[in-house]
């Protein structure tokens, strides 16, 4: 049976030195997928590689295979653009456009599907309510994204990736750079985002990793020591790294 | 005891006279500014007329000097400043630290230090031995001064752009000379307008690049292949004519000179103000 996201044999160097060592893992249509792991672990360099976003810099690379639905990403063929908009990213901190809230979101939007202004608002008001931010910035779409608090910049981002319709949402420690009342704000949005997405997310907070998701990588010096569901995982670990990692947290 | 509080004594005069020597050096700076502002304005405003807008160097105007000045200054910029910040998106964008990227970094800043008297020479042995003084010659020899000040400026203030602000564009599918325009450059506005005016103040300045080519011409002139007044050269001509009448025009021109190069730094600022 092939699974929906599968990852065979990956390695990844940084120039000569190797970041990332056999790594094997699957992940399961519209489930909720955390990694967790000490910092330098490799977490981020692993979510990198999904979207080949590490391809920016000269002597990155990667060997081994990445399939979305059997389909393998790594190929030299792959329209990259169209990758990157499947499976979409959002970074540790906010990272908003220098441009008014609604351009934030239609920047990307405009450039993958052929709408008409009033299918643009459409579409905006439809990711800023998915994002939990519709209420908040309605009355201001046309003021600059800079301008919203911290949280707020965060679920702009993750409006402006759902606008495009992603089929996985990578998610790079979104809450590292946020205060708790937003953190909490932007877990319930993951919440109500499981049911129509599969997500992946690097998280240093394992009472987050709980709370969120259903199955849990976790990484060591550039390997996968052990993934189970993340209730197993949690209160029956069976590698003695994995206990340490949890139980001193 | 008595140990610590002489050091605390000392430590607290040192900290003092350094503290009034940053003043005195501060007073000092401002001083000898507004000493070159006082006199450029006590002398020339002293020839300072309607006429010199009316009239051309040869009546004891500066109608063709400004003309001349402003002319090619301004299509010495739109022609620099496209090449400038285009190499410097190269020096900053380019994936791999190649040869090419050190070998353009290099030249550009040797291009940077070259005097501008030599950049003058050189357009008049290559350009103007072979044709003859013009408007043209003088702008090349412009751009040659601006385009490695602009390349210096721009690539540093492209390097401050967030890396993860590129990347997060670029995590959306948006293809990368999309992302360099409208993220990176929208980043980085306000320091790319600043790089841009700050050389166009310097070359709207100088003299030296432009004695050997544009030369000098007392009538109003729109025809870039001939000679083309200037302000920065009509100073210089008429700083060493023994005519106080001539002398008193130089000084006018001169603070035209500052006027248009404050009046542009004034509309940079307005133009690259935030607009939220």
């Amino acid at each position: 049976m092939s699974h929906y996201f599968e990852v065979k044999d990956l390695h990844f160097f940084y120039g000569k030195v190797a970041a990332l060592a056999k790594i094997d893992t699957t992940i399961e249509k519209n489930k909720t997928t955390a990694i967790i792991g000490p910092s330098g672990s490799g977490k981020s360099t692993l979510l990198r590689t999904f979207n080949r976003i590490y391809e920016l810099y000269a002597g990155q690379s990667a060997t081994g295979k990445i399939l979305l639905n059997g389909q393998s990403l790594l190929a030299s063929n792959i329209d990259i653009n169209q990758l990157r908009k499947k499976i979409s990213m959002v970074f540790q901190k906010p990272t908003p456009f220098p441009m008014s809230i609604f351009d934030n979101i239609t920047f990307a939007l405009k450039l993958h599907e052929n709408l008409t202004k009033s299918e643009l608002s459409n579409k905006v008001e439809e990711a800023l309510v998915q994002a939990a931010l519709w209420n908040e910035v309605k009355d201001k779409l046309h003021s600059a994204g800079t301008s919203l608090s911290g949280g707020q910049q965060q679920r702009l981002c993750i409006a402006r990736t759902l606008a495009i319709k992603p089929d996985i949402l990578l998610l790079d420690e979104p809450t590292s750079a946020l205060d708790p009342l937003s953190t909490g704000k932007i877990e319930d949005l993951i919440h109500e985002l499981k049911k129509e997405y599969t997500i992946i997310m690097v998280t240093h907070n394992l009472r987050q990793a709980q709370r969120i998701s259903d199955k849990t990588i976790f990484m060591a010096d550039g390997k996968i020591v052990e993934q189970a569901d993340t209730h197993t995982l949690f209160t029956q670990p069976k590698d003695p790294q994995t206990i340490h990692y949890i139980g001193n947290e | 005891m008595s140990l610590l509080i002489k050091s605390s004594i000392t430590r607290r005069i040192k900290n003092q006279l350094f503290t009034l020597f940053c003043w005195l050096t501060a007073i000092v700076s401002i001083l000898v500014l507004l000493n070159i502002l006082f006199t450029l304005l006590a002398k020339g405003l002293h020839s300072f007329n309607i006429e010199i807008f009316t009239h051309d160097t040869r009546n004891l105007g500066l109608r063709n000097a400004m003309i001349g000045s402003l002319m090619m200054t301004g299509i010495a910029i739109i022609v620099s400043a496209p090449i400038a910040i285009l190499t410097a998106t190269f020096l900053v964008e380019s994936k791999k630290k190649s040869r090419l990227v050190t070998i353009t970094r290099f030249t550009n800043d040797i291009l940077l230090s070259t005097p501008s008297v030599i950049v003058g020479l050189f357009v008049y042995t290559i350009i103007v031995a072979n044709t003859r003084f013009s408007g043209f010659a003088g702008i090349i020899a412009l751009s040659i001064i601006a385009m490695p000040m602009i390349t210096r400026a721009s690539e540093d203030v492209l390097y401050l752009v967030s890396p993860m602000l590129k990347e997060a564009a670029i995590a959306l599918g948006i293809p990368r000379w999309r992302v360099i325009i409208m993220i990176t450059y929208r980043s980085a506005k306000t320091g790319l307008i600043t790089a841009v005016i700050l050389a166009t103040a310097r070359i709207m300045g100088e003299s030296a690049p432009l004695l050997f080519t544009s030369a000098k011409n007392s009538f109003l002139s729109f025809d870039l292949t001939r000679p083309l007044e200037s302000l920065p050269v009509m100073i210089f001509e008429n700083a060493m004519q023994p005519y106080p009448n001539l002398q008193s025009l130089a000084w006018t021109a001169a603070l035209m000179i500052t006027v248009f190069v404050l009046l542009m730094n004034l509309s940079a600022r307005w133009i690259a103000r935030d607009k939220t």
